[in-house]
């Protein structure tokens, strides 16, 4: 690392970054009443009684030192970042604009080739099959998608909008068939077959109540398959597994079931100030039982500043999926199988989800846009992580500004094969277990009770014999010293 | 108990220890350790989707400043004391996610 490329003054060390003063302006004598600044050669003798062990390779892309002369950003930042954590969400200006799509047609679905209107989705392949003449087909792609570059300002599908709590659950079709007036409760399916002539009339234009999702993506993976993947899944996990559930363990009764999700693109930009740490040497110091390791590092201002498109942030649409303490309940294993390919998302259509359970939005996007928020600032860190690897000690972020410039929300249904265990605990207490399968990619992800008196008295074996071993080694250290 | 914070707890112990007294340590830990595997292996209490990292994200305009400042000797810890780069907020099945969420009851 060249040192003689390094600029402006420097601030002592332990003073707050935050205060860090700017550096002068380039060429500027450096003697503006700060510490010199240390110029250790990269040659430097190590320290007395040191003994090198290990001298850390170059780094393979160290970041390009400014050129000489270059103007070298200041260190110091802006302090609005330190003080709230969520400055970001500014809400944006107006009323957010809310995409329709005008395509959707509720009533009758008819098969392209025969007309015939009892239509499901077939998981081998994806696509909706005729089940008179077999023949398959698809639902268009959802069309609400962007260059999210370009984005800006909130814009959301109509079934990301906010849910309407006093629209009726209860829908009357007319069917185009006959002529009938049949009601589709839309808390059960959104489909129902017109008594008269045994058409399947569907609903498939948004309604207000959030029963409507933007898009679906069709399961792909079969129940015989996902049955296969969490007897896999609890078969690695039998040893302390509790009798009882061992017992009753059966993938039988999995469900096929659709959970409504936020789908969100993010346009924003970010910028990161703070302080790094490479490492430059790293040695062993002292003799004997008393040696130890030290390092030697060098302390870098570092600024990362980008734009960045997030695309397909994805977050339960659902109260009770987004209850993820891991103390009261195992949703979080059913997060641990995201993400879903949603590029191959479709738009809605109720043939897609006939015979599999669907959950019903019941949240807004007000009640995750902090949590979104967080997650974007998440991406950004590890975004900006990414672009500074240099600093294989780390970084001390001292300012994090993020500011979102656009975002699209829609709503999708997206497929989870669910195995689920309602454990009884000794004191009556319950506790839901789940193996959720992304029914897309077959990731698997689970929680399985487990019998703690065996668990508890093989780890007490495991530490008896670990205290023995222990103190044998630490008695071997002493003497061998 | 929350198992997650016992194993990070450890291994914040451990990573601050010096190598030789390592083998030891885990062996006079090793009925724990054997514990707090095996709990996260039945329960996944810790597993989460990794939105910072699998999250389709693209990264365009990026300014970079590095600017040398000074060489520290010495230093007893292999990381870098108060560093936040790995820091993450939005999850929901570790520390205070759950605040982040607006529910309307
Ligand atoms: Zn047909
Ligand atoms: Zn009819």
């Amino acid at each position: 690392m060249d040192k003689q490329s390094t600029h402006g003054a420097l601030p002592s060390q332990g003073e707050p970054v935050g205060a860090a003063p700017p550096p002068p302006p380039s060429g500027a004598p450096v003697n503006s009443g700060f510490a010199a600044p240390p110029q250790p050669s990269p040659m430097a003798p190590p320290p007395p009684g040191a003994i090198p062990v290990v001298q850390n390779n170059p780094p393979s892309s160290p970041p390009p030192p400014p050129p000489s002369g270059a103007p070298v950003k200041t260190a110091a930042m802006p302090d609005e970042a330190s003080n709230s954590p969520f400055s970001r969400f500014k809400p944006p200006e107006g009323q957010p604009h809310i995409f329709q799509d005008l395509g959707q047609k509720d009533g009758i679905t008819k098969c392209p080739s025969c007309g015939g209107s009892d239509i499901a989705l077939n998981i081998q392949t994806g696509l909706l099959r005729c089940n008179y003449c077999r023949h398959e087909f698809s639902e268009v792609s959802d069309g609400i998608d962007s260059d999210i570059s370009r984005l800006t300002g909130l814009r959301m599908g109509m079934g990301a909008s906010d849910i309407a709590y006093d629209a009726s659950d209860v829908v009357t079709l007319k069917c185009t068939a006959c002529g009938a007036e049949v009601v589709v409760d839309t808390n059960n399916a959104p489909q129902q077959r017109c008594h008269w002539c045994r058409n399947m009339l569907s609903l498939n234009q948004q309604i207000p109540n959030g029963a409507i999702p933007d898009a679906v993506m069709p399961f792909r993976v079969t129940k015989e398959q996902a049955q296969k993947l969490i007897e896999e899944f609890v078969g690695k996990r039998r040893f302390f597994a509790h009798p009882t559930f061992k017992k009753e363990f059966c993938t039988q009764n999995i469900m096929g079931v659709y959970l409504p999700y936020m789908v969100i693109d993010v346009n924003a930009r970010a910028e990161f100030r703070g302080e790094g740490e490479h490492e430059t040497r790293r040695y062993t110091v002292g003799s004997g039982n008393n040696r130890e390791t030290r390092h030697d590092a060098d302390a870098y201002w570092v600024g990362r500043d980008f734009d960045f498109y997030v695309d397909d942030l994805t977050i339960e649409a659902s109260g009770d999926r987004l209850d993820q303490q891991t103390t009261v309940n195992s949703n979080n294993v059913i997060n641990a199988i995201l993400p879903f390919p949603l590029k191959d998302t479709v738009r809605f259509n109720a043939n897609y989800i006939r015979g599999f359970t669907s959950e019903k939005r019941n949240v807004n996007r007000t009640a995750i846009e902090n949590l979104v928020s967080a997650q974007v600032r998440d991406i950004a860190r590890w975004q900006a992580w990414q672009n500074a690897t240099f600093y294989g000690r780390g970084i001390r972020w001292d300012a994090e500004n993020v500011t979102i410039k656009g975002e699209l929300w829609k709503t999708v249904y997206l497929p989870v094969w669910l195995y689920s265990y309602m454990e009884i605990k000794s004191g009556g207490k319950k506790f839901l277990h789940y193996v959720a399968v992304n029914a897309c990619t077959g990731k698997i992800m689970g929680s399985v009770p487990i019998h703690m008196p065996k668990l508890l008295a093989v780890s007490g074996v495991v530490q008896l014999i670990g205290t023995v071993l222990g103190v044998g080694a630490f008695l071997l250290l002493a003497l061998g010293g | 108990m929350d198992i997650s914070n016992l194993i990070n707890t450890l291994a914040y112990v451990a990573s601050d220890v010096d190598e030789s007294a390592l083998l030891p340590l885990v062996l006079l830990l090793s009925g724990f350790i054997f514990y707090g595997y095996m709990y996260t292996r039945y329960r996944n209490a810790d597993k989460r989707h990794k939105h910072e990292m699998e999250t389709t994200t693209i990264v365009a305009n990026l300014v970079s400043t590095d600017t040398y400042f000074k060489s520290r000797k010495g230093l007893k810890n292999a990381t870098m004391a108060g560093s936040n780069h790995k820091r993450v907020e939005g999850a929901l099945n570790v520390g205070s996610g759950n605040k982040l969420l607006d529910m309307v009851k």
